[in-house]
């Protein structure tokens, strides 16, 4: 039984393989991307505009924001080019019974 | 003639872009500066009416901007002394210390490579009177050429509206003795400024020197917005419930939208010398992509503090008073108006096309996705910014 302070997303089952997943919480505007069995739960928010990222584009383990080019390692959540300046937002995630939560 | 005037502007910022206002400069009677600062104001106040309010044919513009420019050139007398020493400037290793402070490792060298362009000269250390010398040196070149430039009177007002602003900011720091100060003869007068598009005006070297001097003057004038704005916006981060917050989110709104009006100044010339020469111009070294606007370190430093002042604003539990939820509106409402005054500034110059760095970036993604012109984004970004307002 995940711990109150975690917040219950999705079965992994729902979840595709090397692709951006939009997923939207009552408060919360999120990004999964899934490589095997390990999950990557980021704000969904470009840190150069706050625009979503979940539009963007995969290439080679990073994430290319569709606007304006801004450079993410999908596994880290870190800010690899200009324009961005800052990382993205990463969650801790964790699967239980099938189904992924992060720790809020 | 011209080389009197329409040079290579260049500029001299603090390194962490924060203005110095606890660091007093040893030369200069601070109260002196002071009265003349509030002379100033004073004066820039009454031009921005006059702008505002009354009917201006563009021959009457020196006329009405003569009597701020003695009191610009009287500032600069006094703090002669100190913009003196900056001359001397060297290179110093605490710069790059200052930028690593706060910024990422992979823009150093963007912010380098931008800052040579635009002649920014960063300094570790500078004392208060030295930044003042900065503004009222990039205040005298711009109202020097303003009634060369085709501004039109929104921007015009807005323009000198903006600097008023500033000296409202410079007059709070520095107050005033009791001393009158002593008027000063100008060293370059309109009509001294005149003579050069009289005899240079139909030299294809002269537009484009003019051309650059506009769009790096203007530049420096952009940085100064976001530098106040930024320091107005850490004063309300600091003390959300402070009284004075209301006001410094206001003020930090209107530097905001200066830096459109600052854009318009930059950007006036003809579309097809930027075309020709001031855009390849900025194809970066070892490189063939260009500069962006998100290579300025001062532009980046205020967005990243309204970002978080914005997310603050989000989170906070406690409902914040009607006063500063209304500044918070006219806050995002000038947030909102910049991006516009952008998009159509840069539809201006470039029309449908990417910009230099899309050009580079997005030939990195598969050949399907289609590409967006700059304009496109822009409009994606001024409908997201709506729906994230915070009201």
């Amino acid at each position: 039984m995940p711990d109150p302070q975690s917040l219950r997303l999705l079965p992994v089952a729902e979840i595709p393989e090397q692709q951006l997943l939009r997923h939207q919480t009552q408060d919360q505007d999120l990004l999964i991307y899934r490589r095997g069995e390990c999950f990557h739960v980021y704000t969904n928010r470009c840190t150069h505009q706050r625009l979503p990222l979940s539009d963007g584009h995969v290439v080679d383990e990073t994430l290319i924001c569709r606007r304006h080019g801004a450079k993410f390692d999908l596994r880290s959540g870190a800010c690899l080019r200009m324009p961005a300046t800052r990382n993205l937002e990463t969650f801790e995630s964790f699967v239980e019974d099938g189904v992924l939560y992060i720790r809020a | 003639m011209s080389a009197m005037f329409y040079g290579t502007p260049s500029i001299f910022l603090p390194a962490n872009s924060l203005i110095p206002w606890n660091t007093p400069a040893a030369n200069v009677d601070h109260g002196a500066l002071g009265s003349l600062l509030k002379a100033t104001l004073a004066e820039s106040g009454n031009v921005a009416q006059h702008l505002t309010q009354r009917v201006l044919a563009y021959h009457q513009l020196p006329g009405l901007l003569q009597p701020l420019m003695g009191l610009l050139e009287a500032i600069q007398q006094t703090v002669a002394e100190e913009l003196a020493s900056l001359d001397t400037h060297t290179a110093d290793p605490a710069i790059l210390a200052q930028l690593q402070a706060d910024q990422p490792a992979h823009m150093i060298e963007h912010y380098r490579i931008y800052d040579d362009y635009f002649q920014v000269h960063r300094l570790a250390q500078m004392n208060s009177a030295q930044f003042v010398g900065q503004v009222v040196g990039c205040a005298r070149n711009v109202l020097l050429d303003l009634p060369y430039t085709q501004m039109d009177c929104h921007q015009l007002a807005n323009l000198i509206a903006t600097l008023t602003l500033m000296f409202q900011e410079l007059t709070e720091h520095f107050p005033a003795s009791d001393d009158i100060a002593p008027e000063v003869p100008l060293s370059l007068s309109h009509h001294q400024v005149a003579a050069s598009w009289e005899s240079d005006v139909d030299d294809e070297k002269w537009a484009e020197q003019l051309a650059f001097f506009r769009w790096r003057l203007g530049h420096h004038f952009f940085n100064l917005c976001n530098i106040f704005a930024r320091d107005l916006l850490c004063r309300v981060q600091a003390h959300p419930d402070d009284s004075q917050a209301a006001q410094h989110l206001c003020r930090a709104g209107e530097c905001l939208l200066g830096t459109s009006f600052a854009m318009w100044y930059a950007g006036n010339f003809m579309p097809s010398i930027y075309e020709s020469t001031v855009r390849p111009s900025m194809v970066m070294p070892n490189s063939n992509s260009g500069f962006s606007g998100d290579q300025n370190l001062d532009y980046n430093r205020f967005k990243q503090v309204k970002d978080d002042l914005l997310d603050q604003f989000r989170r906070a539990a406690t409902p914040r008073s009607p006063a500063l939820l209304a500044a918070l509106a006219s806050f995002q409402e000038a947030d909102l108006l910049d991006k516009e005054q952008h998009l159509v500034l840069v539809a201006a110059k470039v029309g449908n096309a990417q910009s230099l760095s899309q050009e580079v970036w997005q030939a990195e993604l598969p050949p399907e996705i289609p590409k967006l012109s700059a304009v496109d984004i822009l409009r994606e970004m001024l409908q997201a910014q709506r729906e994230q307002l915070i009201r």
